[in-house]
């Protein structure tokens, strides 16, 4: 491979490839005997660095007899470097005669607006020439004269328009075998650099497979936690169930037999949910969780998750606000995974067992591309469909960061909300607000709704 | 870009990016119907049956600048097909400069989209970013029926709004195929002379370069008559390159 080709390996279009990369040498010296076969001129091809390629003949009598007398090596030398390194005529080719009295005919083989080698031809006589130069006799003087000239006229007679033939169809020749090599040394790089790349993303599949394992054997243990958090808590409230049935029913009569059953009430009520909560999440791990989705009225939703809230909680008031003006009045959802959503979000911003103020909110967002360029042709804005809920002067634990945190049925409540999102598109944010407070907020996309 | 300082030669490398059959490899082969026949080579096109790019075209340019640095652009499209990914993300490796190659017709909405967003996640993951990489967008395909393309008002306003240059062209007719090619040489230019001072170092002269190179295209007359087709695009936006190119 030449020095070019080598600059980059890994990206074909940075090299500069050379003649040995792009021609077959055993079919090309297949072309030259041809060529020899029609012209009888004998023809050199010379790499980028004047390195012979091909060749269609052995050296002429003529060469071999003068290499053989002393300091006719030498010149002979010269001749081929001024072969090799001489600068082309701004046509790309030129011509000269010999010290020997042969001629010879160069021109430079291009390739995608570069010169990367030449073709030689010769050597071979003039019409006209054949006369043994003063030069000749000067460089070798041991020479004889009478073999040099016999071998001098056995040189074949080639006219210039028909040099310059030769070397055009020649020229159009090679120049359609480097079109061809450059083609197919550029697919089979292409070939190799998509086999690497191939090999690059399955590498980086692979290691997010790794990661993914780690993650998901992590996410294993802490849902292990989360059921032993779950099942600490319905143990106690059963315990409290037990305890307050113990003394007997006929202590419901005494003073303070109301307030018991209400705790009663309570912790039944939780234990309900909860139970409730994990067979929900068992089914949507499963997928087979029903999905019923119907012509929802936001506002309608945030009502009645209003008066769940306030019903079923420790809830002094849940303000509710809607700014759902000149948007879509309905959209298609399911109201009860909706419900059930808001309402699991609404009992962790209270912190479940804290009673305290509650705001419900319903309003249009946006989600805007990345600012980049391009963006305002390609890149058309998300609208979408915002709930919120927030709980003034506490902050919200953030599911999938602050699992530690979480309680059994914080967690369990917003393992759930995430997945119930997920069959509608819509993700969870939380927005620590401080010093008010925090919110979540669902968002969903209108698309994913569609509009009624 | 490549520098050879011993051959005294300059490598520029531009992309044609799109969605497929969005008429990328139809802008080349305009350009090469066009151009001086001195300064080109042939344009290589790697095919599959259905007339789809497999690999790349390649359509190699080459100019000689008044101060005898040769400059090579070599002018690449990738393959619009999803299945040929990772060939664009070697295509795009070291652009120096991109013509993104939109379809008009309101049905390749979300294709242009995904196309936009598959050029942006490759020139990051070859280290280049989007916002200073110099970008041309071209409105392909501008001949066909009123009712299926984006009307002119429209890509007016948007391009109005957005940073890039653009262009509207019928790449079948060479309609708007060198003012684009144009526009993207001369902002790319720009750009790689801010970073390297190529006026200074090479003796270059930016604008009557490219002047020259649009003549080599046949544009005729003032090249910036013909940069200038553009909607949008901030006139001389200097862009600042980070890493890659």
């Amino acid at each position: 491979m030449s020095a070019a080709a080598e600059q980059n390996p890994t990206d074909p279009f940075a090299a500069n490839v050379g003649l040995r990369e792009l021609l077959d040498v055993s079919s090309l010296e297949g072309v030259l005997s041809s060529f020899y076969a029609l012209f009888q001129i004998p023809i050199r091809i010379l790499d980028g660095e004047g390195r012979a390629l091909a060749k269609n003949r052995k050296q002429p009598a003529l060469s071999e007899y003068i290499n053989g007398l002393p300091g006719g090596a030498e010149r002979l030398s010269e001749l081929y470097d001024t072969l090799k390194q001489r600068e082309p005529d701004e046509d790309g080719q030129f011509s000269l005669t010999s010290f020997s009295g042969a001629s010879y005919h160069v021109a430079a083989i291009a390739h995608d607006g570069r010169r990367i080698g030449r073709v030689v031809l010769g050597p071979f006589l003039m019409p006209g020439a054949g006369e043994l130069p003063r030069e000749l006799l000067e460089a070798a003087p041991q020479l004889d004269a009478a073999r040099a000239r016999e071998l001098l006229g056995a040189l074949p007679r080639v006219r210039e328009e028909t040099v310059r033939a030769i070397t055009r169809h020649l020229g159009v020749t090679l120049d359609a075998l480097i079109f061809a090599g450059h083609k197919a040394w550029l697919t089979e790089a292409m070939h190799l650099c998509a086999v690497q790349e191939s090999f690059r993303e399955l590498s980086d599949k692979a290691q997010l497979l790794e990661q993914a394992e780690r993650s998901s054997i992590e996410f294993g243990r802490s849902r292990l936690r989360m059921f032993a958090g779950i099942a600490n808590d319905i143990g106690t409230r059963l315990s409290h169930v037990l305890a307050r049935l113990e003394p007997g029913l006929s202590e419901a009569r005494a003073p303070g037999g109301l307030a018991e059953r209400s705790a009663l009430e309570k912790d039944a009520r939780r234990l309900r949910e909860i139970a409730q909560s994990l067979s929900d999440l068992a089914r949507l791990e499963q997928g087979d969780f029903p999905i019923h989705k119907v012509e929802l009225d936001p506002a309608q939703l945030l009502s009645e998750v209003r008066l769940e809230l306030e019903g079923a909680a420790d809830t002094p008031s849940v303000e509710l606000l809607l700014s759902l003006a000149g948007g879509p009045p309905r959209w298609h959802a399911d109201g009860a995974v909706l419900r059930q959503v808001l309402t699991l979000l609404g009992q962790s911003a209270l912190g479940a067992r804290e009673p305290g103020a509650l705001r419900l909110e319903a309003r249009f967002g946006s989600e805007e591309p990345a600012a980049d360029g391009g963006w305002v042709l390609f890149g058309a804005p998300r609208t979408l469909l915002e709930l919120e809920v927030s709980a003034p002067g506490r902050r919200a634990v953030e599911p999938g960061r602050d699992a530690a945190l979480l309680d059994a049925e914080a967690g369990l409540a917003l393992a759930l909300v995430e997945r119930l999102l997920d069959v509608h598109g819509g993700q969870l944010r939380v927005e620590q607000r401080p010093p008010d407070g925090a919110a979540f907020v669902v968002a969903l996309p209108l698309d994913e709704l569609g509009a009624v | 870009m490549q520098l050879d300082f011993r051959t005294r030669e300059l490598t520029i490398k531009l992309v044609y990016y799109g969605p497929a059959l969005s008429g990328k490899t139809s802008n080349l082969q305009a350009l090469h119907r066009v151009v001086d026949r001195d300064s080109t080579g042939r344009l290589m096109t790697l095919d599959t049956k259905d007339d789809r790019t497999l690999f790349f075209d390649l359509l190699p340019l080459n100019f000689k600048a008044k101060s005898g640095v040769s400059v090579r652009i070599k002018v690449f499209t990738v393959p619009g097909q999803q299945i040929h990914a990772s060939t664009r993300r070697l295509v795009v490796q070291g652009a120096d400069g991109v013509v993104f190659v939109a379809d008009s017709q309101h049905s390749e909405t979300q294709n242009n989209t995904t196309a936009f967003l598959d050029l942006k996640s490759n020139l990051e993951a070859n280290g280049l970013s989007m916002k200073a990489l110099p970008l041309v967008i071209q409105f392909n395909k501008r001949d066909l029926p009123a009712q299926a393309i984006r009307t002119r008002e429209e890509l007016e306003e948007l391009a109005r709004r957005g940073r890039e240059p653009v262009y509207l062209a019928v790449a079948t007719q060479g309609v708007g195929v060198v003012e684009s090619f144009l526009g993207l040489l001369q902002t790319t230019w720009q750009s790689l002379n801010e970073q390297h001072a190529l006026d200074r170092k090479f003796g270059f002269e930016s604008d009557s370069f490219v002047q020259m190179v649009g003549n080599k295209l046949g544009a005729g007359g003032p090249v910036l008559r013909a940069i200038n087709t553009r909607l949008g695009g901030a006139p001389s936006a200097p862009r600042t390159q980070s890493g890659g190119g």
